[in-house]
């Protein structure tokens, strides 16, 4: 459905996206997963043709996007990270606008409006204002925009930041019955927990590069048999200190620090927590908590770039 | 084509849920419209286009406590046929007890003013028979009303230039007698009687003939000169008025306009019309002749509006629509090349704001500039200057040939205009 090859992108000086190549299966939902700034809106924007690429290309369906943007904008359905929708119009009138300029028919578009805005529950708002709605409904109603023209690939990026955890819920659902309806998707997060649940395949982005891609099993395969060791502070003191002595540690993969929580990539949990409270001792730090996890996606970031993906 | 009408459709319909935008668009002018048709008298030519225009029947009451030939003159001019529409005077007894009930009906804005000719006015004013001398001036006095400020100054005018007019009389008979007596034409004791018989066949025979305007003209012009000098027949002020405030806030229209172009830029719209197969041209045009169309709508509201309610005669429809059309077309350029050179929503409403004041001063949306040295040539590189000439000229019974020239100048100006915005836009891709 989607070939990466090499997608560049430089503004000035800046490289934004450095040949990034990956592709996408039909009816697969593709994670980009990558810290804020790391490159995932520039790339959606080269494949949505609102950005020409410095480098490289993609096919879509088969067609080129920097030779064929038209073809390519037929197949695409973009779900923008910002509300892109007109506030002081109704949500139909919304729809009606945006499937005019996919070129539906006026049937076509009332059928698809209604079929849309049930798909993501605004039936009973449909007249309403735009700007009367919740920030969970506006976000609703930007996905349907983006999926009114019955698109087989659909780029959504980052659709659900800032709102509340039941509209967020009521997003990922929604991707993952697409999934089933057969469409294809791309999204771009950098919620772990997101990109975990939803994909089938993720590929991990970071200053520009991708950094890895595949299944989930796949990518935390990169990590080995690694435990991660989540150590939060009942208290702030010489962390630095602890730091540096837990990373110099043999037993320690790796180690990061963050507010009051300490990240830890061990081989042997067993062997390592010893260490780790004998030295958050040996610096008058207390431990308040502590949590083990199986390797994941975070895991695989830290992994990859020695980073949280919060960093 | 369907997608340009799509935009054009949806802009339309934002901007007329746009309550502040709305008012601005509408409301204000039509009511700056009415508020100065009020001043300027024009709702009084709508009703009769006869009727006289601008202020007038200036209530005031004349206190005469001279005896002499001056004073009556005064209240002559005040009660002259040629000052009937400008003033309604009552003539009182000039006992004290009057002139304080008058001074009062003037404190409580009863009456205008009080026009108080003293004793002596006119020794004063002539010299005394015998030896020649002037007597001790006594001054008019006007009491007026604080609150009617134009109604005062109208007065002061009119005693201003009667005295003027009795000044220079004066002195042209000292002169022309004293000449006469110095080369022994007439005899010394001859000089005020023949003074007498010379001044009524030089000043008396013109109020005989009616040309009494030799010194009331200059009174009458208060109200009735306009422009070059040629009384302008049947001519309403808001013939002027309505299209000068239509035009003025059209300036506001394609600011709004323009500013949706960067609106959508920063809202992210913009973004996701290019992810559909709708192109950049497209979108731009299809957003410009939004632009253009809400000129055109909201041109022709208020003209049409002027003509309903003020009873206005705007001639030929097609002159006007035309006019309306080139107008809005020229506007739309200036609100395009606003946005163009501007980085960000907020500043197409800074400079457009600043552009339709500077329009509206120099385009003589506020005051006529035609005649005005320097601002009349200026007001030709606005569109307001060439629609005003258009609108005048079609209100004023000129027809479709009669506007060729703004036509033309407006859609040269709106293909200039609008070229130079391609090119700043170009440039700052």
């Amino acid at each position: 459905m989607l070939q990466a090859l090499a997608l560049h992108k430089k503004f000035g000086s800046l490289t934004a996206v450095d040949d990034v190549s990956f592709d996408i299966k039909p009816g697969e939902i593709f994670s980009l997963l990558g810290p804020n700034g790391a490159g995932k809106t520039t790339t959606i924007s080269m494949l949505s043709c609102l950005l020409a690429p410095s480098g490289g290309d993609a096919l879509i369906d088969g067609h080129s996007i920097t030779k064929r943007p038209q073809a390519v904008k037929q197949v695409i359905g973009y779900v923008p990270q910002e509300l892109a929708l007109y506030g002081t119009l109704s949500a139909v009138q919304n729809l009606t606008f945006w499937g005019s300029m996919y070129g539906l028919s006026r049937a076509e578009m009332k059928e698809r409006s209604t079929a849309v805005l049930a798909q993501v529950g605004l039936t009973d708002r449909a007249h309403d204002r735009v700007n009367t709605f919740s920030g969970g409904m506006k976000r609703r109603l930007n996905i349907a925009v983006g999926l009114l023209h019955r698109p087989r690939l659909v780029f959504m990026d980052e659709p659900t930041v800032g709102i509340d955890p039941q509209s967020r819920r009521n997003i990922l659902d929604m991707v993952l019955e697409l999934r089933d309806a057969g469409m294809t998707v791309l999204y771009t997060t950098h919620y772990m927990e997101e990109a975990q649940e939803l994909s089938d395949r993720v590929g991990i982005i970071d200053h520009g590069r991708m950094i890895a891609c595949g299944t989930q099993k796949e990518l935390t395969k990169l990590v080995g048999q690694q435990d991660i060791l989540r150590l939060h502070l009942a208290e702030l003191g010489e962390t630095a200190e602890w730091l540096t002595a837990v990373q110099s540690d043999p037993a320690i993969h790796q180690a990061t620090m963050q507010d009051d929580t300490m990240t830890v990539t061990v081989s042997d949990a067993a062997v390592a927590l010893p260490i780790l409270i004998t030295l958050a001792s040996q610096h008058d730090l207390r431990i308040r908590s502590i949590d083990i996890q199986e390797p994941n996606l975070e895991s695989v970031f830290l992994h990859l770039t020695g980073r949280a993906l919060r960093d | 084509m369907t997608k340009i009408l799509r935009i054009i459709q949806k802009d339309l319909l934002i901007l007329g849920r746009d309550r502040a935008a709305l008012v601005l668009m509408l409301l204000a002018p039509f009511m700056l419209t009415i508020s100065m048709g009020a001043i300027t008298g024009g709702f009084d030519r709508t009703a009769d286009p006869d009727a006289p225009q601008g202020i007038q029947d200036i209530p005031l009451v004349i206190i005469n406590r001279d005896e002499g030939e001056m004073g009556q003159a005064l209240v002559e001019t005040f009660q002259s046929a040629e000052l009937a529409v400008l003033f309604a005077p009552t003539l009182a007894t000039s006992d004290t007890a009057t002139e304080a009930a008058v001074r009062q009906q003037v404190n409580a804005d009863g009456i205008a003013a009080l026009v108080l000719i003293p004793a002596g006015f006119s020794e004063g004013a002539i010299p005394d028979q015998e030896t020649g001398e002037f007597g001790v001036v006594n001054p008019v006095e006007i009491y007026a009303s604080l609150s009617r400020p134009i109604s005062r100054s109208v007065i002061e005018a009119v005693v201003g230039e009667f005295m003027n007019e009795v000044a220079l009389n004066t002195a042209v008979m000292q002169v022309t007698m004293t000449q006469l007596v110095l080369s022994g034409k007439i005899p010394l004791d001859e000089a005020f009687t023949q003074g007498e018989v010379i001044a009524q066949n030089l000043f008396g025979n013109q109020a005989e003939t009616g040309s009494e305007t030799g010194s009331l003209e200059r009174l009458l012009t208060i109200d009735s000169q306009l422009g070059s000098g040629q009384t302008a027949p049947n001519f309403n002020p808001l013939t002027y008025l309505a299209p000068s405030m239509a035009i003025f806030f059209l300036m506001y229209t394609v600011t709004v306009g323009g500013r949706s172009i960067l609106a959508e830029q920063e809202a992210g719209t913009l973004d996701r019309l290019l992810t559909t197969p709708a192109t950049m041209p497209y979108i731009l045009l299809g957003k410009v002749a939004a632009i253009f169309v809400s000129g055109v709508l909201q041109v022709s509201v208020l003209i049409l509006t002027s003509a309903l309610l003020f009873g206005l005669s705007w001639g030929s429809p097609l002159a006007v629509a035309l006019l309306i059309f080139s107008v809005s077309a020229a506007a739309t350029a200036w609100g395009v090349l606003i946005t163009s050179l501007a980085k960000n929503a907020g500043q197409v409403g800074a400079y457009g704001s600043a552009v339709m004041l500077l329009f509206g001063i120099v385009g003589g949306s506020f005051v006529p500039v035609q005649g005005v040295p320097g601002l009349s040539q200026l007001s030709k590189l606005t569109p307001n200057g060439w629609a005003l000439d258009g609108f005048y000229t079609l209100g004023t019974g000129g027809a479709l040939p009669d506007i060729t020239t703004a036509l033309l100048a407006l859609w040269l100006m709106a293909l200039l205009v609008f070229a130079t915005a391609v090119g700043v836009y170009r440039m700052k891709q």
